[in-house]
Order: C-alpha cells, then structure tokens, then sequence
C-alpha cells in the first residue's frame, strides 16, 4: 500500500517538477531574447538617435534612418519617442511625417489593434505623440475617438491627450465631460493636457458641470479647476461653497484664491469660516489668508482663541499674513490665558516678522 | 499499520495538503501579479509631483541619538520626490548633546505645533521645526517603547497620510509617488498601502536562499494576499496609512505589521467597504544577506513579528481573526509546517532504524518534505517570471532556479530549526 502511495505521490510531484521545468525552459527562452534584444537596441540607439537629431536640425539625409526603418523598426520607434516633450513647432511635424515616411505610423496603428495589452498601450501612447501633426491624424482617423471608450485606463488617457491635441472645442469639452467621471488618478494626468484649453473650457463645460446635481461630477470638476493653479471665472462659487457636500465646499474654498471674488463670494467664504466640519474650517481658513480677506479678521481672532490646536495655528498663520490689523490682533492674542491660543499667536507672528525682516 | 506509520501517514498527508495550498496561493499571486501589470496605467511621475490634488505625506521616523548614519536616514526621507511632504523624526530619549546635534545641523528653531491626535504616547519635550525648504519636524520625546514612539509621530504629523519606510531597504526617491497611486485610483477605499519588490541579484548561497524564499513570500504573502485583500507589510516594505484611519484604530499597538492587522480588524468590524493596497514596483525593494549571519537574523526577524502579533492579539480589533483565515493560515505555514517537518524526518529516522517503517515509507516522507519543496520553490522562480511581461536576466534565473535544489536539501533542514526557537526568541529591541 505504502509502495503504491509513495510511487503515486512520486509521479504526481515528477509531473509537476517537469511543467515547472519546460516554463524555466520558455523562461530562459525569453530572458535570452530579451537580452539579446536590450543588447542589440543599447548598440543602435545612440547611433540612430544621432540621425534624428541631424534630420531635426534640417538636414534630409534619410537614407541610414531609412535603412534602419527596414530591419529595427522597434528600436527607431522608441529612439522617436523618446523626442516627446523635447520638440515642439515644426521640429515636431518633421518627426511625425518622419515617422509617415518610414511607414511607422502604420506599424503603431497595428500594434493598437493587437490583442497583447502591453503592445496596444505601446501603440496607443505613440499614436497620441504622432496625433499633433495633421496628416497622421487623418491617417489614423476615427481610431482615438473609439479608444475613449476603452476600458482599459492606460489606452483612454493616451486616447484623451491625443484627442485634446486635436485642438476642437467639441473634442476637448468631450473629453473634459468624461474625465469628470473618472477617478482623481486619471483627472491628474489629464490636468496638464487641458489646462491650455482652461479658459474655452470655463465658458461652457465647467459652469454646465458645476451646476450639476451630481455631487461626485462637481467635486470632480472643482479637483480640475483646483490642479489648473489659474485664475478662472466660476459664476456661482458662493454657492459651491455653501454646497451640502462637504468635500465640495472644501474644494469650492481650495479654489477660492484662483477666481476672482465679488461681495458675494467674499461673504461665503466668512460664512464658511463658522462651518461645523474642521475641515471645511480649515479650507476656509487657508483661503482667508491667501486672499488676505480682512473682512474675515474677527472670525479668525475667535477661531484663534476657540479652536483645537491645529486648526488656531492655521488662524493665526492667516492672521498673519494680513499686516497690519492681523499682526496687532496676534500681538494681543500672544498674552492671552489660553496657553495654545497664545503659542499659535506669538508663533505665528515671529515667523512673520522674520519673513519680512529677510525680505 | 504501526503507530509511527500512521503518524507519518497522516503528516504526509498535512504536508501535502499545505504544499498545495501555498502553491495555489502563488498562482493566485501570479495571476494578481499579471493583472496589476495589465490594468495599471504607466504615467510620468512628475506629473503627480506636480500636482496640488495629491495628498500629502507626513513621513515617520524615529532615531535614539545623533549619530551621522541617522541623520544621513533623515536627509534620505527629506530629499524623497512628493509635492507635499514632511519628516516627522520622533527623537527618543536622546542627551542634550545629540539635540544640540540635530539643532546645529538642520537649523532648527522650537515650533508651535501641538499634538492633534491623542494616541497614547509619553510627554512631549520639545518640538523644533527647520526652516522651508527643509521638510523636518523632529518632536523630542522621554525614552519608551517602539509603539508609543510612532504613536508621537502620528499625533504630531500634520498630513493626511502617514508613510514609514525600512532604513534596512533599498528605495528610489520617488517611492513615495508610486505608493500613493492606490490611493488617487481609490481614494474612498484604500486605507492603507505596502510597497515592496523582490530583491536584486543575489549573489552567493545565502543571499540565494533568501532570495527564494522572497519570491515565495512576494508571491503568496504579498500579492495574493492583496488579492483577497488581506494584505500584511512584510520585511522591507514601504507603507502608507490614512492618519486618520490609524487615529480611529488607536494607533500602534506594536509595529507596522499590528497596525495593519489593526486596520483590517477595524474595518471588517464596522464592515466599511476598504482595500489595503499592494504596490509591486521596483522602486524599493528589499535588501538581501550577504553572509549566514545576516540571514539567520532576517529570518529571525521575520519570525518575531508573527510571535509579536500573537503576543499582542488582544490589542488587534478582531484579534486572531482580524483577517479571517489568513493570520491562522500564515502561522501554519510558518510555524506548524516547519515543526511537523521535523518531526516527520526524525520520527522517520528513527523509525527506519527500530524498523517500525519500511522504505518506501522513508521515500514518501522525504516526497512530502524535500522532494514537494523543491518543487515550490521552482514554482515560485517560474511564476515570478511568468508574472513579468518582460523577461529576466538569464543568469539570475538560472542561479536561482537550480538554488531550489540544495536550499531544500540541508538549508531548509536547518531553517525549519531556526524558524521553530526564533519563535520563542526575544527581539532584538533595535
């Protein structure tokens, strides 16, 4: 019996020992070609890069580039990409009808139609470098207006840049209304994309996303205007900041500083100073000393002698920054009974006036 | 059948059954592995270094004196790439004369903040902030235990994450660009991360072994663990937690591995819908013995922290449940596992000598431990490849692969031992 088991257990762990044999054997397979590969690509590179840059400089000798396009078409691929976000203008033009020339815009467009994800998220990514030059665009056609339809992450943002490049007021409302339904990784990425498009984008979009009640699409929204770091017209900030979301009044007063404040918008941010939640106080607070609001002095002084340590250093740290009713209101919070209230008025104001001494 | 027989029939048995269960859970591993790698965007870095919507970092650290490797440790965290984050240094117990050292060399001056978290911690000496650009809070402390030093660091944090990073570990300075991607994909859910690689080419048999078993720990107890979501920081890794989940917890009952224990316990207690994160990427990993001595201490290591939480189970919301079967299932694996093989190959010994077990009994025990290891530990170096989309350097594929035989040949013998006293061993307070 034992004789059995032992032979059984014996042939059962030989079968599993020769699977993990034959996949080291596909793995070596694979790590020898990689090497092989790398090896080859560190040889060529610097040489074709070479070629590129004398080809950007203006000269048309393209015959070694062309050479090259037949037998490592990988290797110039990367070396080209590599030129994103280094060129601009016409430089750029040349490299993307370079790129037509040697026929590897073709090759991309393949490569975004494969089925192996790393592959199609090659393509894709080098597609949308090529999608600023208008005769690839037309090459590539619809491809990147499907794409932003695409479940896979990685796909769609390179569909989105690519998109925005396009430069339609249409195509980049389009991709603005969807990145708001994205998450806050995605409408990061695509911050420094639309920011060029900000101002067309605050006269219609925005104030349509913003008056949405969908609380998810306006907190959304705001994280873009927020990421912009740009002065932007939004009508109806009074509003947003007294929002019944809290996280959309903290955003709506992060933003505060970068748009230009009526009475009205002025009042709410005083108002949000009295705000139950710390954290939208807090918000409030931080805005108040950026745009040095004087009207919210006598809120800050109560929030300095009432609140909870961190929130009165942020009081006082606004108070700060308004010389000279807010520095006189420090100096006499600095002697006041309540030990934290006094440490966060005398901090706050020595750090001041060392600031202004060094200036 | 004799008494010994039937012993080791039913251990062979058990360590079957276990063998497939750790296989099955680097598999899932893989499989958790390859999808991370299909589903995850790749992006420039600088532009989330950039960007005001990321939330910043309070980085803890602790240091007992001013000695240059710990400000070194410090300058280290300072120059991590983030947009927004601080040192949080919580100095224990140090002499006047390492303050000194500490004020003179940053350019620090006492600081207002104050405590916004009340974890339970000793009384607080002192607080000095350096001047912008410097990131450096450092909080001056009474001497006390690891805990309640961490506990400092989170009450005087002011961000809304807490990061603790290894000193022992190798990182990038944009470690902490990458840990923070859960938490933008899933601000809602994620309450915490671990970060982690496996570690570079080893070089020589004990940094082979070790090697090993990281690809079998990175594998089962890192990513598959982060597919079930029960995910637990091992040595080496580089963590990220919501302050305030950590403040709601309690705080630090012990070290990083409790305080997640803790998290999980908390959140499947009040059934918040929440994800513990794993980052596999390469921008820290862990670092590998050079000499026996180095590995007997990492394995030690390893191993107080597991009694460690068993020690403070009480403490851990949820206790030895606090992520279901995965603390019991860890302990088998790490505890029960190494005993029973023991026992299985002296019982077998002994028993071939008194002639109570005929060889091919022998034989299936050795099957059961030896042969079944060798076989994980190839799995775990062909799966770990598998995992990848691009392929490895051959050399250290191959080193590693044919390392399976004489790890299990001997080496894992003895580590079985070492495993079974570090148990019991006390930790080394550093």
């Amino acid at each position: 019996m034992t004789a059995i088991q032992f032979s059984a257990a014996g042939i059962l762990l030989g079968f599993f020992a020769l699977l993990m044999v034959s996949l080291f054997g596909v793995a070596m397979v694979r790590a020898f070609a990689w090497r092989r590969r790398a090896r080859a690509s560190e040889a060529l590179q610097p040489r074709i890069r070479d070629l590129l840059v004398t080809y950007l400089a203006g000269s048309n000798e393209v015959a070694e580039l062309k050479s090259f396009a037949g037998k490592n078409r990988r290797d110039i691929s990367e070396v080209l990409l590599s030129f994103q976000g280094t060129v601009g203008g016409s430089a750029l033009h040349r490299l993307c009808e370079l790129a037509l020339d040697l026929g590897l815009v073709h090759d991309w467009i393949a490569d975004a139609h494969s089925r192996d994800a790393v592959r199609r998220r090659t393509g894709y990514a080098r597609l949308s470098f090529v999608c600023a030059n208008e005769p690839c665009r037309r090459l590539i056609g619809d491809m990147m207006f499907h794409a932003l339809d695409d479940a896979d992450p990685e796909v769609w943002l390179w569909a989105s840049r690519a998109v925005i490049q396009s430069g339609a007021q249409s195509d980049v409302e389009g991709v603005f209304n969807r990145a708001v339904s994205k998450n806050l990784l995605v409408r990061i990425l695509l911050t420094e994309a639309l920011r060029k498009y900000a101002g067309p984008l605050c006269h219609k979009a925005v104030p349509d996303i913003l008056r949405s009640d969908d609380p998810g699409r306006v907190l959304a929204a705001l994280d873009i205007l927020v990421a912009w770091e740009r002065a932007i017209p939004v009508g109806n900030l009074p509003m947003l900041i007294d929002h019944r979301d809290r996280d959309v009044r903290i955003q709506a007063l992060r933003l505060a500083p970068m748009v230009p404040l009526n009475s009205e918008s002025r009042s709410a941010l005083v108002h949000a100073l009295s705000d139950p939640d710390a954290e939208v106080c807090a918000a409030a607070v931080l805005s108040a000393g950026r745009v040095h609001l004087e009207e919210a002095l006598p809120s800050l002084a109560r929030l300095l002698r009432l609140s909870p340590a961190e929130l009165a250093r942020s009081a006082a740290e606004a108070l700060a920054t308004m010389p000279p009713r807010g520095w006189q209101t420090l100096e006499e919070l600095s002697v006041n009974a309540n030990p934290v209230t006094a440490a966060a008025a005398e901090g706050a104001l020595n750090g001041a006036r060392r600031k202004a001494a060094f200036k | 059948m004799s008494t010994p027989e039937l012993i080791l029939q039913l251990i062979v048995l058990f360590l079957f059954a276990t063998g497939a269960l750790a296989f099955g859970a680097m598999v899932k591993g893989c499989y958790f592995l390859r999808r991370w790698n299909r589903t995850t965007p790749r992006y420039e870095g600088s532009i989330v270094l950039r960007s005001p919507l990321v939330p910043s970092v309070s980085v803890l650290a602790t240091a007992a004196d001013a000695s240059e490797k710990s400000r070194q440790w410090v300058r280290r965290l300072e120059e991590l790439h983030f947009s927004t984050h601080e040192v949080v240094l919580v100095l224990n117990g140090a002499s006047e004369e390492d303050l000194a050292v500490w004020i003179s060399d940053f350019h620090l001056a006492p600081s207002s903040r104050v405590a916004t978290a009340d974890l339970p911690a000793p009384a607080v000496r002192a607080v000095y902030e350096a001047p912008a650009p410097s990131k450096l809070v450092l909080v001056r402390q009474e001497e006390s235990p690891l805990p309640h030093i961490w506990n400092t660091g989170v009450n005087f944090s002011a961000h809304t994450v807490v990061a603790l990073l290894d000193p022992d570990s190798e990182f990038e300075p944009t470690i902490l660009l990458s840990l923070i991607r859960p938490m933008l994909e899933d601000p809602g859910r994620t309450i915490a991360v671990a970060g982690v690689m496996p570690p570079a080419t080893p070089d020589g048999w004990a940094s082979r072994f070790r090697a090993l078993e990281w690809l079998r720990l990175w594998l089962a107890r890192c990513a598959a663990f982060a597919g079930w979501n029960l995910l637990l920081p091992v040595d080496g890794s580089s963590l990220l937690a919501l302050r305030d989940a950590v403040v709601k917890t309690g705080g630090f009952v012990a070290g990083p591995l409790e305080l997640f224990l803790n998290l999980h316990g908390h959140c499947r207690g009040t059934g918040k819908e929440y994800r513990v994160a794993f980052v596999p990427e390469a921008v820290g990993q862990a670092r590998l013995p050079e000499t026996s001595e180095e590995l007997r201490e990492a394995i030690a290591r390893d191993q107080q922290e597991l009694a460690s939480v068993l020690r403070y189970r009480k403490s851990i919301q949820g206790g030895f449940r606090a992520i279901g079967w995965g603390l019991p299932g860890l302990l088998c694996v790490r505890w029960v596992r190494p005993l029973v093989e023991t026992v299985a190959l002296l019982l077998t010994v002994v028993s071939l000598i008194a002639g109570w077990i005929d060889l091919p009994m022998a034989g299936l025990v050795l099957l059961a431990t030896v042969g079944l290891d060798i076989v994980i530990s190839l799995a775990a170096v062909v799966l770990h490849e598998l995992a990848e989309f691009h392929g490895s350097d051959p050399d250290r594929l191959a080193g590693l692969f044919f390392a399976a035989f004489p790890e299990n040949l001997g080496y894992r013998q003895l580590r079985n031992l070492w495993l079974l006293s570090d148990f019991f061993r006390k930790p080394n307070p550093e």
